[in-house]
């Protein structure tokens, strides 16, 4: 079920009222099977696939607490073993397969090794690596055992967070589900206000950029330089609001009931190098690869010095590139994440040196300039799906230069005839919207400054953003992005 | 809430007045004022092909067009019976045949035009086989059909409360030829399909088409199936172009209807006369409207 369809629009209330409604003993059995039904809406059979490794979490999770320290360990890699075998056999059995046959191919030999006919279990990566998170937690100490089996399997399955994240540590969300919830005003109205943004950044400015640019991107030759740089452009704003929309909506989903899950994106585009980017774009899975790979292996390999950091860092990266996808676009876009932080690790010094030699506001802005037109430029690797195809996008871009040189008018009338001109005028002012947004949140949270306002004043604006969303909104049946993931 | 239903009326009573080219031919038909002695029946190739007011200058008839643009015979057959609910039957139907005649597609094209007429059971009941279908927000939650068609909103107002400026009617009769260059479509098909294709024949289609001949033999309509002209070049590359005008030719045995080929006519060896490899332009279809007019003669009688 998405969260930006009818079905969800049924399901949220009702789920929280008898939430709300039920015992507290009870509460935590109606969230786990409101759960399960959320999760089966997408394939049936897959809740499984679950259920077999919450019970291997669960358990490992007990015997890594009661066990002595060699033991641990060894419960602990089972735990790992058991969830990243889950995670290989579904999303990169195919892609391991395809490449061992045209490695061997290549050297005239031949494997044919059986491909997959299967569909990936609907957000396998995110719980698979919330699950991990748990048993880690538990082996360093940080955590205790959950000894309630269905409040550790609605920790794995919760229905806000189950497809797409944020991916929760267990220190912030278990205990909350001992808790007893009442209905809170604030909760609630803080918790719908963040819903509204979410599906307002979700179908009426991802989707309409969609709508927009994956022709674009889809058949790139039968389109101009110039709109292929336009679609560029957009297309990191598309994947920004359609996966912190999603995000909004699955914390306020969780807020209304009175859960508080972690902040997943602040403010990206305000980033004045990559490493800060990595702080502020998908937190909760930039954080679990931070402090469950990065900083583990440093530790490791503490005798290379600044090479453990090096080494770490595009280790790092070529795993979140992994992670996001089972090709070798994925793969080179983390890479190249992994080379620029490793860049900006060794350069920190001269850059800080050569940048403070300008004005404190062209420091910031030329930085955020350079930041976001890398990002913008990598992302074409997570859209273009293969490298050929980013490549193709890439031997396209400059072309912008000759199209414009030999006229400017000829270009302008061939991007409106390539880009319907009033949806490119919409999706830019939505952009605009978006960013002044972010730039008050930079001054003061978002929510206290709506909170701030008359009464009037905020009923008229989430009237407006519920009426954008229900007149402008696109409901195609067009999934979340990282849903993909 | 009550506003927005209010809004919703008014857009779709304005919307039923428009000449938008959308909603043009439909309109025509839910006013029950058509009532033709001749319908052009058919896809795109009828509604850019044939010229009613050629057709009735010569045929001393009353011809309309009902060529539905994008859609193979099942959804023509539906328009047909609602075209029956509110007019009288014709004497004549010409039959527009196509290479995609028995294939339906998979997706609800061109949804915008069926958006004013969701209340009628039969668009409803046509419009849900396929994948886009209208959900149940857009049927019942009021303005909902009318996300993201702003545009249609604001003319069905300006119909509604007879303001501001509304679109005009680009259709005569439910004819809508076009005067554009010739496109590169053609060549991209040949690039993707070097060796040809073949185009589907489902049955439910098939079954639709035999069910749509019953009638009209029934009640006395004279069908004639025309084939109208197509690029001699596309034809060569539509590997089951025989078979599939084999079928009609059957069918013309079957029911005694007349069956006028023009595969092969001599308009389809000059792109001159089209703008892609499967519809003729303004001056092919003035062309040829003309020379299916004049073989039509002895076989219609004028209305009396």
């Amino acid at each position: 079920m998405l969260f930006n369809s009818f079905q969800f629009l049924l399901f949220f209330p009702v789920v929280t009222i008898i939430y709300f409604l039920l015992p507290h003993k009870f509460r935590w059995i109606h969230l786990l099977t409101a759960s399960c039904v959320f999760y089966m809406m997408y394939i049936p059979v897959y809740i499984l696939i679950l259920f077999f490794t919450i019970i291997i979490d669960y358990l490992a999770g007990i015997l890594i607490e009661n066990a002595d320290e060699e033991r641990k360990f060894r419960f602990l890699i089972m735990s790992v073993i058991a969830n990243v075998g889950v995670l290989c056999f579904f999303k990169y059995y195919n892609f391991f397969a395809a490449n061992v046959d045209l490695l061997l191919h290549k050297t005239g030999g031949t494997a044919n090794l059986p491909l997959l006919n299967i569909l990936l279990p609907i957000g396998l990566s995110f719980h698979t690596f919330q699950a991990m998170s748990y048993t880690i937690e538990v082996y360093r100490g940080n955590q205790k055992a959950e000894r309630h089996f269905g409040i550790y399997a609605l920790y794995v399955m919760f229905y806000p967070q189950l497809v797409a994240g944020p991916i929760e540590r267990p220190q912030n969300l278990l205990h909350q589900f001992h808790e007893k919830k009442k209905i809170d005003y604030d909760n609630v109205v803080a918790g719908l206000r963040k819903i509204l943004w979410g599906l307002f950044k979700k179908a009426v400015i991802a989707d309409r950029i969609g709508a927009l640019i994956d022709p674009v991107f889809d058949n790139p030759h039968n389109y101009s330089s110039l709109a292929i740089n336009v679609a560029v452009f957009l297309f990191i704003f598309q994947l920004y609001c359609d996966f912190s929309g999603y995000s909004d909506i699955a914390i306020g989903t969780a807020r209304v009931m009175g859960f508080k899950l972690m902040t997943n994106f602040n403010r990206p585009f305000s980033s004045k190098s990559i490493t800060e980017f990595w702080r502020r774009w998908h937190i909760s899975l930039s954080t679990w690869f931070y402090d469950y790979v990065f900083n583990p292996l440093v530790a490791i390999l503490r005798s290379w010095r600044k090479w453990a950091i090096v080494f770490g860092l595009l280790l790092t990266f070529f795993l979140s590139g992994l992670w996001h996808g089972a090709s070798w676009s994925f793969i080179l876009w983390g890479t190249i994440y992994g080379a620029a932080l490793v860049y900006e690790f060794f350069t920190q010094a001269v850059r800080r040196r050569l940048f403070g030699m300008l004005p404190l506001w062209l420091n910031h802005a030329l930085s955020k300039v350079i930041t976001f037109t890398f990002i913008a430029l990598t992302s074409v690797f997570f859209r273009a799906k293969t490298v050929t195809g980013a490549f193709y996008i890439y031997k396209r871009l400059p072309g912008i230069f000759s199209e414009l040189s030999t006229s400017k008018s000829a270009a302008r009338s061939r991007l409106f005839g390539d880009l319907d001109k009033g949806a490119l005028l919409t999706c830019f002012l939505l952009i605009l919207l978006l960013e002044l947004t972010h730039h008050k949140e930079g001054k003061e949270p978002l929510d206290m400054f709506v909170g701030r306002q008359p009464r009037a004043v905020r009923l008229g604006v989430y009237f407006a953003m519920a009426f954008s969303i229900y007149l402008f909104g696109v409901f195609t049946q067009r999934q979340f992005i990282y849903f993909q993931f | 809430m009550l506003l927005m239903y209010a809004v919703q009326y008014a857009v779709d009573r304005g919307l039923r007045k428009s000449k938008m080219q959308y909603f043009a031919t439909w309109n025509d038909i839910y006013s029950g004022k058509i009532n033709a002695d001749v319908i052009v029946n058919g896809s795109s190739r009828a509604f850019l092909h044939i010229s009613p007011q050629i057709l009735d200058t010569i045929l001393h008839l009353n011809s309309y067009n009902l060529g539905l643009d994008g859609w193979g015979f099942p959804m023509q057959f539906a328009r047909f019976r609602i075209y029956l609910q509110h007019n009288k039957k014709p004497r004549y139907i010409i039959q527009s045949i196509d290479l995609d005649n028995f294939e339906d597609r998979k997706d609800l094209y061109s949804y915008r035009q069926f958006l004013p007429y969701l209340n009628d059971r039969e668009i409803r009941d046509i419009t849900s086989r396929y994948e886009g279908k209208f959900t149940f927000p857009e049927m019942y939650f009021p303005l909902f059909k009318y996300n993201n068609n702003l545009n249609l909103v604001k003319e069905g107002l300006f119909c509604y409360f007879n303001i501001g400026k509304v679109a005009t009617n680009k259709l005569y009769k439910g004819f809508g030829p076009r005067s554009f260059a010739w496109d590169s479509s053609f060549e991209r098909f040949k690039a993707a399909y070097p060796n040809g294709t073949v185009k589907p024949v489902q049955e439910n289609a098939v079954r639709e088409f035999e069910q749509f001949l019953n009638y009209c033999r029934d009640n006395d309509i004279k069908v004639i199936f025309v084939f109208t002209p197509i690029l001699r070049e596309e034809l060569a590359m539509e590997k089951n172009a025989g078979e599939i005008i084999a079928m009609i030719d059957g069918y013309s045995k079957k029911y005694n209807f007349l069956f006028l080929n023009y595969a092969n006519d001599t308009l389809g060896a000059d792109r001159k006369y089209f703008y892609n490899s499967q519809h003729l332009n303004a001056q092919g279809a003035a062309l040829f409207t003309t020379k299916l007019a004049s073989d039509l003669k002895p076989f219609v009688q004028a209305a009396p």
